[in-house]
């Protein structure tokens, strides 16, 4: 069970609430938390990742699948015939689609992307947050996150005046 | 659609019990987004993401828990490395004009999150103040105007409009129009280091003089008097070099003298086998973090850099202009014949040497190092005799926060 393709080892990956995922060494290596431990050699074959659901880990299987270097079979084919640059675009497509899910997934999705060390997945989850606060007044950012403004209004005008540069 | 040999396989629930009851991912004390924004080590992951200073200062308001994370050292020094400060525009200066007051050209587009910086920055004039830009930091500019009755020096804070100007204290600068000075940031302000060298008479050595305005002192200090014969004069319209309390001076044809404010005393060094100074292709530069210095070279199409580390100069990067000319178009630089002079002169550069500006024609680029990417910043117009000094202006960094009374119970999970 641990060789599902010829040349190409396998790793489980178990979930909290009892899944087990059987994915490419090479895919779950996309995780640098992962890729530490089959390094130092504290893997066997199967891993238990604790505080990801299996609804979300098989979501972060689906996009280290999608992003992993072309070593796959359908990978390597595409390499030979598409440009790189019609790649990366290819790969932002999908990315924009996988992106596509409710808040709750979302944050469950950084949540694991932190965890696993998954620098894209971190970008990519994170980026709806970030374009929040960059696009919204602050009140409208605080009702999103469901936060309390707990500032003095001196120590906001303070912090304003300190940073004038960054206001109209 | 995913090759369906791709999709990770569910092989079945595994015997052992788990871990985590399933309740827990449901339950309404905890949200999916408060788990992670209530989480100091993941706010973080996403405040380090976005991406501007501006985003973060705003960010910072949010609440006091965000500013407390945004105000940490290692937050910043972290956020600092993933985005560098940008560049926003330069100061154009022509020492050799003096009736000319500095300008500024703002390097476009700019993204979106820092269009008013980018504003602010255009909008500011030097106004009646005159005087040349010394030096450029950290989103401030620092002007000396020099006439008879000796210099006078300002800090001027272009992005922050009620920052006003500050005039350095002037006592030492009255009665002297020769020397450079250097200012040197200490906390929120500043410390200013003034350098000359004097000959009391044809028989005696020349004297190197420095006087220090400590920040938060009102006085300059006579900090060192040394005998000297490396140096006959200092210019102050020459690029030294402050790193860790050693002024490095370009000097003679192949010398950098080092004048080492700690143990009071002066050195040379040599400059790398072959490099000599000569029209601008010869630049010195500081180093990030590593007390070393960065030495740059022109010749022909090739930008050398070196590090000076220990007592050895390691070549560290060597970059082709010449395919970067070609896509550019610039026919002067296709030119192959090798006694054809190609005048290449740097004009200047930034710390590490994260970029610099060259002159090439009536043409000004910006090559930045990391990515090798050359572009046209600027076009000398007919009326330009020469371009003068290029003084890169970038953002200000790190913003300021204060210290906040009542700091929120901390919820470090």
């Amino acid at each position: 069970m641990a060789t599902r393709e010829a040349g190409k080892k396998m790793i489980m990956l178990k979930s909290p609430d009892g899944m087990e995922f059987e994915v490419e060494e090479a895919v779950a290596m996309e995780s640098q938390t992962i890729r530490k431990m089959i390094e130092d050699d504290c893997a066997d074959t199967a891993i238990l990742i604790p505080n990801i659901n299996s609804k979300i880990l098989s979501r972060v299987i689906e996009y280290c699948n999608k992003h992993v270097p072309t070593t796959g079979a359908t990978g390597a084919a595409a390499s030979d015939t598409v440009a790189p640059a019609a790649l990366a675009e290819d790969l932002k497509i999908w990315d924009a689609e996988f992106i596509k899910v409710n808040r709750a997934t979302r944050f469950n999705l950084i949540q694991a992307a932190s965890y696993l060390n998954i620098k894209g997945l971190l970008d990519l989850t994170s980026q709806t947050t970030i374009d929040t606060i960059s696009d919204n007044s602050l009140e409208e950012i605080r009702s999103f996150l469901s936060t309390k403004n707990d500032y003095l209004p001196e120590e906001e005008q303070t912090i304003r005046r300190e940073n004038q540069w960054a206001f109209q | 659609m995913m090759d369906p040999a791709e999709i990770p396989q569910r092989v079945g629930p595994a015997k052992e019990s788990c871990l985590y009851p399933e309740t827990e991912w449901h339950s309404p004390k905890w949200t999916s987004m408060s788990k992670v924004l209530d989480h100091d080590d993941l706010l973080i992951e996403i405040l380090l993401r976005v991406g501007f200073p501006t985003t973060l200062v705003y960010a910072a308001l949010v609440c006091k828990r965000w500013c407390h994370l945004a105000s940490d050292c290692m937050f910043l020094s972290h956020f600092r490395k993933l985005q560098p400060p940008s560049l926003l525009g330069f100061y154009l200066d022509d020492i050799m004009a003096p009736s000319m007051s500095a300008r500024f050209v703002p390097v476009l587009p700019q993204p979106p999150e820092l269009t008013i910086v980018s504003c602010r920055a255009a909008s500011f004039s030097l106004g009646t103040s005159q005087g040349h830009v010394i030096k450029c930091w950290n989103g401030r500019l620092f002007t000396l105007h020099s006439d008879k009755s000796g210099f006078t020096a300002a800090v001027h804070s272009p992005l922050c409009p009620e920052g006003g100007m500050v005039i350095v204290p002037k006592s030492i600068l009255e009665q002297n129009t020769c020397g450079t000075i250097i200012p040197k940031e200490e906390g929120h302000g500043f410390s200013y280091i003034f350098m000359r060298v004097v000959s009391t008479n044809e028989t005696m050595q020349p004297m190197v003089l420095v006087d220090i305005l400590q920040n938060g002192d009102g006085v300059w200090r006579r900090y060192l008097s040394l005998a000297t014969d490396q140096l006959s004069l200092i210019r102050w319209d020459v690029r030294h070099v402050l790193i860790d309390d050693k002024i490095y001076i370009p000097s003679a044809l192949h010398n950098i003298v080092v004048l080492d404010l700690t143990t009071s005393s002066i050195s040379t060094i040599q400059l790398p086998q072959g490099v000599e100074y000569g029209d601008r292709r010869v630049v010195l530069a500081h180093s990030d973090g590593a007390s070393g210095m960065y030495l740059i070279q022109v010749k022909e199409l090739q930008v050398c850099i070196w590090l000076h580390k220990g007592n050895n100069w390691l070549p560290v990067d060597t970059i082709c202009l010449r395919a970067m000319c070609a896509t550019l178009m610039m026919p002067s630089c296709e030119v192959e014949d090798e006694d054809a002079p190609i005048l290449i002169r740097i004009n200047q550069l930034w710390v590490s040497a994260e970029f610099l500006f060259l002159e090439m024609g009536r043409c000004t680029f910006h090559l930045d190092v990391k990515c090798r990417a050359l572009r046209k910043v600027y076009e000398k117009s007919k009326s330009d005799e020469s371009l003068g000094h290029i003084h890169p202006f970038m953002m200000i960094w790190p913003p300021k926060f204060p210290a906040l009374k009542d700091d929120p119970a901390r919820n470090v999970m």
